[in-house]
């Protein structure tokens, strides 16, 4: 008996030992994360030429409690892949994949303010008695960017204060020029972005086409203005007819100009907007 | 063993009475409160008249008093706020003089009894009027402006109010002669407010404005009624659907659609391959709008902010009436459109050689916005009537309908002719005196349900004055010359009347 019971002993020992690593709840210290890992975007091509920097604010939840003092951030960049995944002709399994790198990305020093300048250390914080902090990212306008959009993808790490929240949460891409990007209404081509409801797929060709013909900044600031006055349908309809006088004019048609199209591509498709 | 028992059922017995629900009431008896001399309803006029009440109370001195005036202009669902009424008195008897916003209100006398604190409340109506919001209201122009003269009922000989919008306005009538009028009920000044208060939107050749009936203020002008101002100032009509959120504008030949809160919003000059440039001042309001092309000749329908054609929804060749009214060989002369219950339309035309069609038109909703089915036999043209040029409707100088029978009222020359739409039989009414033209013919019937005012009104114009005769209509439906109603100053286009703040609509 004495020699089962000892067995038995160390079975009920041993079940008693494997349990499953509880979950982590948010109280055991200060967290940090992205607010959402939706691209963002940012543009310089309204700021005067003498602007040549410009800060851009990316937003970071706290878990945990607030503090009566700044608490520093830390982000590293990280590096972004295409893959290409080879298959086998016969049985359509992958059998390689090979990764390269997305081009355009962004160089420290040359495109931003690295993260190790003790310029923009001092204000990579989560302000005193905030939960939410507005992570500064300060963009550098090189002239490279008047033809093509950069990306800078980020991932928060540990620090002294704070250290990581949700794992899906803890990167995000900025995607920034000097030339027509999308704003946040504008953000993705479906019905959750309230300008794509009110104007349709995005182009650059079209945003162009929509400055030319209100003459005035087409960006999120304007969208927010006319959706506080009910204007949305105004301007679809007052778009949707200048469009149709562009691209019926004779001399727009002969110098090619019409009919207007996404963008400069001869061959990209001619943009509309929705009835 | 016996006491053992005798104790359980002793025990029993206690338990079971143990537990009785107790009826007691902690304080006295609550007071029921006695009171006589109130009004249901009170009906004054705000800046003029007091509310006053003595209410008589059984064993007065046990209570204390107050008024209160609650407004009925709230959004229950997401009011987070406790409404707060004014408080009005706080004596039992009550003499107010009333300076709120017109409107309907709850007027609440308040007892709360000394002893307990209870307080004790009567609920009552206030409806708080203006003078403006009662009488008629005559769109006239004279000498190159546009105004409105207003003839309010009193016993005081003097009951006018001349030039309306320059007596609210600090002398500025508008400016050009009369083009178009509506009453339009509900408007607000932002798409958020929950204050509503029925206005008054006049056109002239070059001006347009909307004025708060209640006081006279002008609340928007053509410079800022639009999200984008029109190039061209050439106001042609303005129209209230019978959907009341909006409101609909046409200027230089395109539309506007305001929903009440926001601004005129553009409609599309070319729409699924149809153009609408070029429309006419001419609409009607069934239970959708209809509007007419004068470049493509064809009847459409207003739809909020982009447009509808009308259609069949079954087409197998047979003209169900649709090709009447689409690709005209014509002109369009007049419209007009019954809403609610009636919701019909009567159209109009004129071709090159002055043959004159007559449409009436099913304008219920159905039929204009998905289309009417024509396997059920159902047909957008109801009455096709085809007129001579020598009938008298194409010869008419001004043309009213009847919203409750098929018939028309116009006048040639000097003469008043009532005509049956169904069999084209027109009938001599009467002749005004020498040098009378007439400028207007309407039918002024509200409210819609149970009317109280049910007559054809006439305006007519002779060298600078103006006169309204209305004929009060009976089983007949015939009018007879009676001695004008109202006199004035210049030329009246439109006649609307008003009653608590609700105008009556145009036929």
């Amino acid at each position: 008996m004495k020699k089962y019971s000892f067995i038995i002993v160390i079975l009920l020992a041993l079940t008693a030992g494997c349990k499953k690593a509880a979950y982590e709840l948010y109280n055991n210290g200060a967290r940090i994360q992205m607010t959402d890992t939706i691209a963002q975007t940012f543009t310089f091509i309204y700021e005067p030429v003498a602007v040549t920097r410009d800060t851009v604010y990316i937003s970071m939840n706290t878990i945990g409690g607030i503090a009566d003092r700044n608490r520093s951030v830390t982000v590293e960049q990280v590096m972004e892949y295409d893959t290409t995944w080879v298959r086998d002709p016969v049985t359509k399994q992958v059998i390689d994949s090979s990764w390269k790198p997305k081009p355009y990305q962004a160089v420290a020093g040359k495109y931003y303010v690295p993260f190790t300048d003790p310029g923009a250390q001092a204000i990579m914080v989560v302000r005193a008695d905030s939960a939410i902090g507005q992570f500064p990212i300060i963009l550098i306008r090189d002239t490279s960017l008047k033809t093509n959009s950069y990306r800078l993808r980020i991932r928060i790490t540990a620090n002294d204060e704070f250290s990581l929240g949700e794992k899906k949460y803890l990167e995000k891409t900025l995607i920034f020029s000097d030339k027509l990007e999308r704003f946040d209404s504008w953000k993705v081509d479906n019905g959750t972005a309230a300008a794509y409801v009110s104007f349709g797929k995005y182009s650059t060709g079209k945003h162009q086409f929509m400055i030319d013909v209100l003459q005035t900044r087409i960006d999120e600031v304007w969208y927010k203005a006319i959706s506080v006055i009910g204007a949305q349908g105004n301007y679809t309809n007052l778009l949707r007819d200048a469009l149709a006088a562009f691209n019926t004019d004779p001399a727009n048609i002969a110098s090619g100009k019409a009919p207007v199209r996404e963008t400069s591509n001869p061959t990209s498709l001619p943009i509309s907007f929705p009835n | 063993m016996n006491k053992l028992y005798i104790l359980a059922a002793g025990l029993l017995a206690l338990l079971a009475a143990a537990c009785n629900k107790d009826d007691s009431t902690a304080a006295g008896p609550i007071a029921q409160l006695k009171v006589t001399g109130l009004k249901d309803t009170f009906t004054v006029i705000a800046h003029q008249d007091f509310l006053t009440s003595t209410p008589t109370v059984e064993n007065e001195n046990d209570y204390d008093y107050y008024w209160t005036l609650f407004s009925t202009e709230f959004n229950a669902a997401t009011g987070a706020t406790l409404i707060k009424p004014d408080t009005l008195a706080r004596t039992k008897d009550l003499n107010y003089e009333v300076v709120q916003d017109p409107g309907a209100y709850i007027l609440v006398f308040n007892a709360k009894e000394k002893s307990t604190g209870v307080v004790k409340q009567v609920n009552m109506v206030a409806n708080i009027t203006t003078l403006t919001l009662n009488g008629w209201y005559l769109v006239k122009d004279n000498g190159g402006k546009t105004d409105m003269d207003f003839i309010y009922p009193t016993e005081n000989p003097v009951n006018r109010i001349d030039n309306w919008i320059a007596y609210y306005n600090g002398g500025k009538s508008l400016n050009g002669n009369a083009v178009s009028a509506v009453f339009a009920p509900s408007f607000r000044t932002s798409i958020t407010s929950q204050k509503y208060f029925p206005v008054l939107i006049v056109a002239s050749q070059n001006d347009a404005a909307i004025y708060r009936i209640d006081n006279g203020a002008m609340q928007l002008n053509f410079d800022n009624m639009f999200f984008t101002k029109p190039a061209v100032r050439r106001p042609q009509s303005v129209f209230q659907p019978a959907n009341t959120t909006a409101l609909g504008f046409i200027n230089d030949g395109r539309a506007y659609n305001m929903t009440k809160g926001a601004l005129f919003a553009n409609l599309p000059v070319a729409y699924n391959g149809a153009t609408y440039g070029n429309l006419s001042s001419i609409t009607a309001s069934a239970a959708l709008d209809l509007g007419f092309d004068n470049t493509r000749k064809s009847v459409f329908v207003f739809n909020g902010i982009s447009y509808l054609e009308l259609k069949v929804l079954v087409s197998n060749g047979v003209n169900n009436g649709l090709g009447k009214l689409q690709n005209v060989n014509g002109n369009l002369q007049w419209m007009t459109g019954y809403t609610g219950s009636s919701s019909q339309a009567l159209v109009l035309f004129r071709n090159p050689q002055d043959t004159g069609y007559l449409y009436k038109v099913d304008g219920r909703y159905g039929q204009l916005f998905y289309g009417t089915p024509f396997t059920t036999g159902g047909k957008i043209v109801t009455i096709a009537d085809t007129l001579k040029p020598q009938h008298g409707l194409m010869n008419a100088s001004a043309i009213g309908g009847n919203y409750d029978v098929d018939l028309i009222y116009y006048a040639v020359g000097s003469s008043i002719y009532k005509m049956d739409v169904t069999t084209t039989t027109e009938s001599l009414q009467y002749t005004l005196p020498a040098g009378e033209t007439v400028t207007a013919i309407q039918h002024i019937r509200y409210p819609e349900t149970a009317p109280t005012v049910n007559s054809i009104a006439i305006a007519t114009y002779n060298a600078g004055h103006y006169k309204v005769y209305l004929h009060p209509l009976s089983g007949t439906q015939t009018l007879l010359l009676t001695q004008p109603s109202f006199q004035g100053d210049g030329r009246v286009s439109r006649v609307i009347y008003m009653k608590n703040g609700v105008g009556s609509r145009v036929y």
